[in-house]
């Protein structure tokens, strides 16, 4: 269901059943949403399943919030070269 | 860069073999050419896993490339010279002995490790070390490769920001820049994104051509318009104080525009049925990508699945490059299309080949071989080496959220974002156009018309 | 219902206690009040249980601390750590892989001697390294930055998340009823005394408070007129992709104002400070934090150059002057007990809740506990910590 971190439909449906009922506490229990991808390719499935379970046409609460990076990005891209450069940037 | 024309082939080491690629394919699409569908290994399961989205989506498709790991091959050009291999999988990816089965899958559910152990706290130490060494096996930088990457950081000081180099994008940035705006375009890759690989048809000055062309001529006005900065690279995020920083290759941008446009497009939809991850099943614009950008046809069988109208122009696309299109399974109660370009309607009947059905497993046992369809009650497994998936897409809705979450203050109270639907309004300071705003076809003069408002809203027209 | 153990319908009208806050710290309190008898408890939180910096932190666990204080109170912490799976009946992922502090400047190497050999009297066990010694530790480490450090080999990190539902999961089967979706309002007192709470939903009664609010604790201490020099402050992590095991234990580092460490699946979490504090409730990530992390975590560990970054997250805390917690009876209100200022409050909680719990039941305060009373913050005096990786105002 969620590649990213194999989460499966059975694991979603399985920690629903065990009580994580919160797009927010059922990201935490299965992972989906937190690969790579960050729920880009699971987060219209996961959506849907969790309105299934809801038995509502989308899920009652927002969807877990969508953090940076939105493509991952290598360290040594955002690490300046002269550590005396005050991090800020142009702040 | 991808050139217009082939060039001379080059050559790159996989894995001690030398693959022969044009320059500009991706390794992604080179590596499939040679007969190697498995790309990597899932996470916990172990699960072999293709090239699926060809647009740096679903995170299937990591390699280590010059001792740099996790660098997305279906969007990363062939250059030449360049050292590959795969990265998870022991003892190889292609026959990983530490595979779990789906069966064992039910004994791990989610959570299991926090059932596991609860009164062996030493032996829960040690199955955590094993289960790290075998998910991060095999993955990590040189330190010459790690201390390659590094950027330069720079302001961009351009009126309007478009994110997202497609028809929406391009047009966008050309209205936007025809005010006197000054305008940054950020695209990863090419210019005309989805559209590169589309035979819709598209509307554009009165005139109809194919999304391809049309894609091509707006990317070529982008390119050669003083007023456009146009860099390759991705947008990090929209973070407070209104700072969007552009990553590209050596480079930091940090952007604090007075307009942006959000013109990231759609993402593809998988679709929920067991062994949906197994390399062969792939995303209808991944499919196009392959066919028509790589140029790389790796099927000869194939069931293509629809929710919508997207079946039909897939299927055409299969069968021009040769592929046998077996089955176009039309999935019940699905509702109509929501894809650019007017394609002929999906169930259509007169078409044997079209199966008002569903899609209830993707089989095989590394690879798929066939894909079992339900059509009135009965499941048919069909030989396959290909399932294309063609539901409708959703809207690239993530930074938009983001920009909420900060004109909010906090990314709490942001509501609903399932769908994107939501998103499609713009607000002051930043429009949404083309599929990142939910428009069901591509529309140039409409995005252009909201770039040219968000132009000479921006405050800065020179009166050009 | 958020998640399993959260109490179905709604909260009664009164109970024994009230805690406001299900992050680490009121779930502690509350199981460790189940466990002593008290289990007419609800916990009341407006979000779900976890969801403020409980479910947000570095996970990093050690009582390696430069001052008997702290050493005490986070020492009965670490032990706590090593038997909560067994006695919670949930795997909370305890990795005792070792927590390393490192020396970089002159200073810290001049005075890692003499914290360890205070660690030793405090009961503390610490080993001294020096560069080599280190450098076999960490390898990855550049070597201009660990030139020594303490090394605790017991401490390291647990899974945070796991941590908050083994409490909320003990605290619900000892019968405490745990409340997500209620919002406390204001926390009423009557003559000197907390009568109960006021939330969204109405009134609760209450002859005992626990105010473990977290980054909203003032807000709550000013509704019942209590006063302490606290500031909320943003704190933000980075995770990267899994990458083979090459860190073995936490490590922490004053002079960057950073903390780290490598989780079993192979990603590396690590979180930044500059000096001063980020004074915001917001959980937003910003720009110039993402770009001082990455820039510290690869000045400290260069391979990481080349690994991609997943995710960027914040959480907030509250913060008092000295930075040590804020823990037992409020000045001024009997009944109404905080456990508040944490900004250690992850590794802090099984000793706190324990404590509190304690001088809840008992009336008496616990030695370890005495130090951290509110009432130093009013009196002005401060607990001295020099290991910590986190600033008071401009100073590091
Ligand atoms: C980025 C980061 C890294 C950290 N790293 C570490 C570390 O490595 N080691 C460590 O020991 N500590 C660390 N900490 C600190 C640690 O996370 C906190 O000290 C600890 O989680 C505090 O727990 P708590 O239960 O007091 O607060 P919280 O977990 O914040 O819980 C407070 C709860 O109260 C609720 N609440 C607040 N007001 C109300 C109200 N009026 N009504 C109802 N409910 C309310 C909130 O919803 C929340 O759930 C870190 C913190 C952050 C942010
Ligand atoms: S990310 Fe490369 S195929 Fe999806």
């Amino acid at each position: 269901m969620c590649p990213c971190h194999d989460a499966t439909l059975f694991d979603l449906r399985s920690s629903w059943e065990a009580g994580y009922r919160h797009p927010e506490t059922l990201k935490r229990a299965t992972a989906v949403f937190m690969g790579p991808c960050q729920g880009k390719l699971c987060g219209k499935v996961a959506g849907d399943v969790i309105a299934a379970l809801q038995g509502a046409a989308e899920p009652e609460e927002r969807r877990p919030s969508v953090r940076p990076p939105l493509f991952p990005v290598r360290m040594g891209d955002l690490a300046y070269e002269d550590e005396s450069k005050p991090a800020g940037g142009a702040a | 860069m991808t050139s217009a024309h082939p060039d001379e082939p080059v050559a790159f080491t996989f894995e001690g073999r030398t693959l022969s690629a044009r320059p500009g394919q991706s390794i992604a699409s080179a590596i499939l050419q040679s007969g190697t569908p498995v790309l990597t290994r899932s996470f916990k399961y172990r699960r072999p896993r293709g090239y699926t989205c060809g647009y740096d989506i679903c995170g299937n498709c990591p390699v280590t490339i010059n001792g740099l790991p996790g660098v997305t091959s279906c969007t990363t050009p062939v250059r030449g010279g360049e050292v590959v291999r795969r990265e998870r999988g022991w003892p190889s990816t292609d026959r990983d002995l530490l595979r779990a089965t789906d069966l064992m899958a039910r004994f791990v559910p989610a959570g299991f490790q926090f059932r596991l152990f609860r009164s062996r706290p030493r032996l829960a130490h040690l199955a955590e070390k094993v289960m790290g060494r075998v998910a991060g096996a095999g993955r990590f930088p040189t330190p010459q490769a790690a201390r390659a990457v590094r950027t330069r950081t720079e302001v961009d000081a351009a009126d309007v920001l478009v994110v997202g180099g497609g028809i929406s994008g391009c047009a966008a940035a050309l209205g936007a820049a025809g005010t006197g705006a000054s305008v940054t375009l950020v695209h990863p890759g090419r210019l005309g994104g989805r559209a590169n690989a589309r035979d819709s048809i598209v509307t554009h000055d009165r005139e109809t051509a194919p999304a391809a062309e049309v894609a091509g001529r707006l990317a070529s006005a982008v390119l050669a318009h003083d007023d456009i900065r146009v860099v390759d690279g991705f947008v990090m995020s929209y973070f407070e104080t209104g700072m969007i920083p552009v990553v590209a290759d050596g480079l930091v941008l940090e952007c604090r525009p007075k307009h942006l446009v959000v013109a990231t497009g759609s993402y593809d939809v998988p679709g929920l049925f067991p062994g949906n991850d197994k390399p062969g099943v792939v995303l209808a614009d991944g499919v196009s990508k392959l066919l028509r950008v790589d140029r790389v046809v790796p099927w000869r069988r194939a069931v293509v699945m629809t929710d919508g109208g997207r079946g039909r122009p897939l299927a055409d696309q299969l069968e021009q490059a040769g592929v046998e299109v077996v089955a176009i399974v039309v999935q019940r109660g699905a509702g109509a299309s929501p894809e650019p370009g007017p394609g002929p309607a999906d169930r259509q009947l007169d078409d044997e080949r079209v199966l008002l059905g569903t899609v209830r497993a993707a089989r095989g046992a590394r690879v798929l071989r066939a894909v079992d369809v339900e059509v009135d009650g009965r499941v048919r497994t069909i030989r396959a080496d290909l399932l294309c998936v063609a539901l409708a897409p959703r809207p690239a809705n993530d930074l938009a959220l983001q920009r909420q979450y900060v004109t909010a203050g906090t990314t709490q109270t942001v509501g609903g974002g399932w769908a994107g639907a939501d998103l499609s309004a713009s607000t002051p300071g930043m429009s949404v156009v083309g599929s990142a705003a939910g428009w069901t076809s591509d529309d140039p003069d409409r995005a252009h018309a909201v770039g040219a408002a968000a132009g000479s809203g921006s405050g800065s027209t020179q009166g050009k | 219902m958020t998640l399993p153990g959260v109490a179905t319908g709604r909260p009664k009208a009164g109970y024994d206690v009230v805690v406001v806050g299900a992050g680490v710290q009121g779930l502690a309190t509350a199981y460790e009040l189940a466990r002593s008898g008290v289990t007419n408890v609800a916990v009341l939180d407006r979000s779900w249980p976890g969801g403020g910096a409980s479910g947000r932190n570095g996970e990093m666990i050690r009582s390696a601390f430069s001052s008997r204080e702290w050493a005490q109170l986070f020492d009965l912490s670490l032990r706590r750590f090593s038997e909560l799976s067994a006695e919670l009946d949930f795997n909370i992922l305890f990795s005792p892989s070792g927590y390393l502090v490192l020396s970089t400047t002159d200073e810290e190497l001049r005075r890692q001697d003499l914290v360890a050999a205070k660690q030793a009297e405090y009961g503390v066990q610490s080993e001294i390294l020096d560069a080599a010694e280190v450098r076999r530790l960490v390898p990855h480490a550049n070597p201009e930055l660990a030139r020594g450090g303490i090394f605790q080999r017991r401490a390291g990190f647990a899974h945070h998340d796991a941590v908050v539902w083994g409490y909320l999961r003990a605290a619900a089967r000892a019968g405490v009823s745990v409340f997500s979706g209620v919002d406390v309002h204001a926390v009423l007192t009557s003559g000197g005394r907390v009568t109960g709470v006021r939330t969204d939903g109405g009134d609760i009664a209450a002859d005992i408070v626990v105010n473990a609010a977290g980054a909203y604790s003032d807000d709550l201490n000013l509704t019942a007129d209590v006063h302490l020099p606290l500031v909320k402050a943003r704190l933000e992590m980075i995770v990267t992709e899994p990458v083979k095991p090459f860190l073995r234990c936490a490590v922490a580092t004053p002079h960057l104002l950073g903390y780290c460490h490598q989780t079993a699946r192979g990603e590396f979490v690590g979180g930044t400070e500059l000096p001063g504090h980020d004074e915001t409730d917001s959980l937003n990530t910003t720009y110039h934090m993402l770009r001082d992390m990455a820039t510290k975590w690869v000045r400290l560990f260069p391979d990481l150059g080349g690994v991609r970054i997943l995710r960027n997250w914040a959480g907030t805390v509250s913060q008092a002057p000295d930075l040590a917690p804020v823990l037992g009876e409020a000045p001024g209100v009997s009944g109404y007990h905080l456990s508040i200022a944490w900004v250690y409050g992850f590794m802090g909680a099984p000793a706190a809740g324990r404590l509190l719990a304690e001088s809840i039941t008992t009336g008496r305060v616990p030695a370890v506990m005495a130090p951290f009373e509110a009432r130093r913050l009013i009196e002005g005096r401060s607990i001295a910590e020099s290991t910590l990786v986190v600033t008071t105002d401009g100073r590091s």
